[in-house]
């Protein structure tokens, strides 16, 4: 059973007493303590060290949690959200104990969908894959955006922590598409942000379709991994849904060149989605769980996606893509483009996967451990992280599992080393920790900026953030949330 | 029954998704069992690939090639995918020069081979199903 940290948290109130208040607020049965409830929620797939929670809560309204958090704040105890805990960070593990609030299980509304202005209203513990079958039955000619990440992954701790989607090269971070939000702040305040701020009540379904122009509340709440308030309602954008969809994989020879391949596509402002993998990723989805790269394959698989309303736009679409790629071409690169549904039904249409989102990447869920160094990265540096940490990979006998994207046509990249590892065999977190440390170095040094980050590499961009930057975020989060009870021990607050 | 060797690189991972299409199909069955040829496939861009039909097996080597190859066939990605999706016939890739053959006048062993190889790559490429758990549901 996952140790307790030593803490002090329930100086102001016993357990008993905290026990008591809850079942008022949310029911018996909507609470528990039983060390054998809590044990799911004490670790995740990372080498994050496990914690547990002192209790979970399931929240079926906004009311039950203004009362939580004015408790929680008045008697400094913990609450950590969570949605489903899939997140590759140890982020809902609660460092410091105190209470879970499992939006998963019961606020997990689809509350409006604009057909006019294209949004979808949410509840914290709305999912991709709810989502998406939503809008299948109900607005087939929206659609929203997927991440890399299985159909029961949330859709709203995804947005706040900035995570990529399958429209990444056309809108970017998911972060961006954020129409607006309503949280409680450490005094039991509910606060709305962005078009729906107008009114004293209830804000009506229609009013959360824009995020400016006033001045943008909504950066204090995104990318905080939940440090300064609770988010109960998200309004994400939805897009038109055209009827031409078409995903061509580029083979790719040469170890690096997939960056300027990637960065050129991207630039051609054509594209929904480029996402590239090393090709031994594209093996692992074929039940070869340590594959290796054999002499004369190529080194990265890349994925451009492209969607039309008419033929002639996809066709002018696809003529653009193909000239890029023989251009690309006849500068010395060795690029193979083809269809990826013709390519995949032959190869193995388990690599679906990958294209079908949101699905159940085999890859990732395979081993009982998943850990990365999952960055925004500047897209001239990829040659240069490629080579580096394709190294280190092979420097400690494990296989490289390199994950990038282009984002908004080229303006920045994602980069992505991921580690598939057996999270119960001796000695094997240290070994893989081991690796992500370098990586880590390498990557930051490069100037990576990390995204849903574990508290182990905050500590190390500490180092390296400007001491301006750190003073500012320790005053917001200090305005914020006075007595440390939003999440304690994300970004080593 | 036929056992196919599981393939570790991306060609012989794709001939194994291929020929194991139809690996419980009894016409397969009786054009494979011991049909004992040596077959060299090479995607150009790629590597060679040596086919091995051995009694009741199918093999595949990427290196250390046999010296006794009983057909060697030799094509572009781009004509390997026009073949299976039936945009280019056989005969004609092969007038064109986009289908090589080493081999084309063992008759028998060429007719076999595109039995084989050639129809059951079109009937994966034709089937409308896209999803691997429908044709696999013991592994659902």
């Amino acid at each position: 059973m996952t140790e307790t940290k030593d803490r002090n948290i329930y100086k102001k109130i016993s357990k008993e007493d905290v026990l008591k208040k809850l079942t008022e607020i949310f029911e018996e049965k909507n609470v528990t303590n039983k060390s054998g409830d809590l044990y799911p929620y004490s670790y995740d797939m990372t080498e994050c060290e496990p914690h547990m929670p002192d209790f979970i809560v399931i929240p079926e309204n906004t009311l039950q949690l203004i009362e939580l958090v004015k408790f929680c704040n008045s008697n400094l105890i913990p609450i950590v959200p969570y949605i489903s805990g899939n997140n590759v960070g140890g982020l809902t593990i609660p460092e410091n104990g105190g209470i879970l609030v499992n939006f998963g299980k019961k606020m997990n509304k689809i509350l409006h969908v604009d057909d006019n202005m294209m949004y979808a209203l949410l509840e914290p513990g709305v999912t991709f894959g709810q989502l998406k079958k939503y809008l299948d039955e109900n607005y087939p000619h929206l659609r929203y955006s997927y991440p890399f990440a299985p159909p029961y992954a949330g859709v709203v701790g995804n947005v706040l922590l900035s995570g990529m989607n399958n429209l990444s090269c056309k809108i970017g971070s998911m972060g961006d598409s954020i129409n607006g939000l309503e949280v409680i702040t450490a005094d039991g305040e509910i606060a709305r942000i962005g078009s729906c701020f107008y009114g004293k009540d209830e804000a009506p379904p229609d009013s959360w379709w824009c995020r400016y122009p006033m001045p943008d509340l909504m950066g204090v709440f995104i990318n905080w991994q939940g440090m300064t308030g609770l988010v109960t309602k998200c309004a994400v954008q939805l897009w038109f849904n055209p009827p031409i969809k078409k995903t061509y994989l580029a083979i790719v020879f040469g170890l690096t060149d997939v960056a300027q391949v990637m960065r050129e596509v991207g630039r051609t402002d054509i594209i929904d989605d480029i996402s590239a993998v090393s090709i031994e990723v594209i093996k692992m989805a074929v039940e070869l769980p340590i594959p290796t790269k054999f002499s004369g394959e190529p080194d990265f698989a890349s994925m451009f996606s492209i969607s039309a309303k008419t033929k002639n736009q996809f066709n002018a679409k696809e003529e653009i893509l193909f000239n890029e790629v023989e251009n690309l071409n006849k500068q010395g690169k060795n690029v193979i483009l083809v269809n990826a549904d013709e390519f995949v039904k032959l190869f193995n249409l388990r690599v679906r996967c990958y294209l079908d989102l949101p699905s159940v990447v085999l890859p990732l869920v395979e081993y009982s451990g998943l850990t990365w160094f999952g960055s925004y990265a500047p897209s001239h540096k990829l040659e240069e992280l490629i080579e580096k940490v394709n190294k280190l990979f092979n420097k400690h006998n494990i296989t490289p599992f390199i994950y990038m994207k282009m984002m908004k046509s080229g303006h920045y990249a994602i980069f992505r080393p991921i580690m598939r590892y057996n999270k119960f065999k001796e000695g094997e977190e240290e070994r893989y920790h081991m690796l992500l440390e370098e990586i880590t170095d390498v990557c930051i040094d490069l100037g990576c900026i990390p995204y849903k980050t574990p508290a182990w590499m905050t500590e190390k961009m500490r180092k390296k953030i400007n001491p301006g930057w750190i003073n500012l975020f320790e005053k917001i989060k200090k305005c914020m949330d006075p007595n440390n009870i939003f999440n304690p021990g994300r970004w080593n607050t | 029954m036929i056992s196919i060797q599981k393939g570790e690189d991306l060609i012989t991972i794709t001939l194994q998704n291929i020929l194991s299409y139809r690996k419980n199909d009894e016409d397969f069955i009786n054009l494979v069992l011991n049909w004992n040829k040596k077959v060299l496939i090479e995607l150009e861009g790629f590597y060679p690939v040596e086919v091995i039909f051995d009694h009741d097996e199918i093999r595949f080597k990427i290196n250390d090639f046999d010296k006794k190859i009983n057909l060697k066939v030799k094509m572009g990605i781009y004509t390997f995918l026009d073949l299976a999706y039936g945009r280019l016939n056989p005969i004609k890739a092969v007038l064109k020069r986009k289908l090589k053959i080493k081999g084309l006048l063992k008759i028998g062993t060429l007719l076999k081979f595109m039995k084989i190889f050639l129809k059951t790559m079109k009937m994966v490429a034709s089937d409308p199903n896209n999803n691997y758990y429908e044709f696999n549901k013991e592994t659902r």
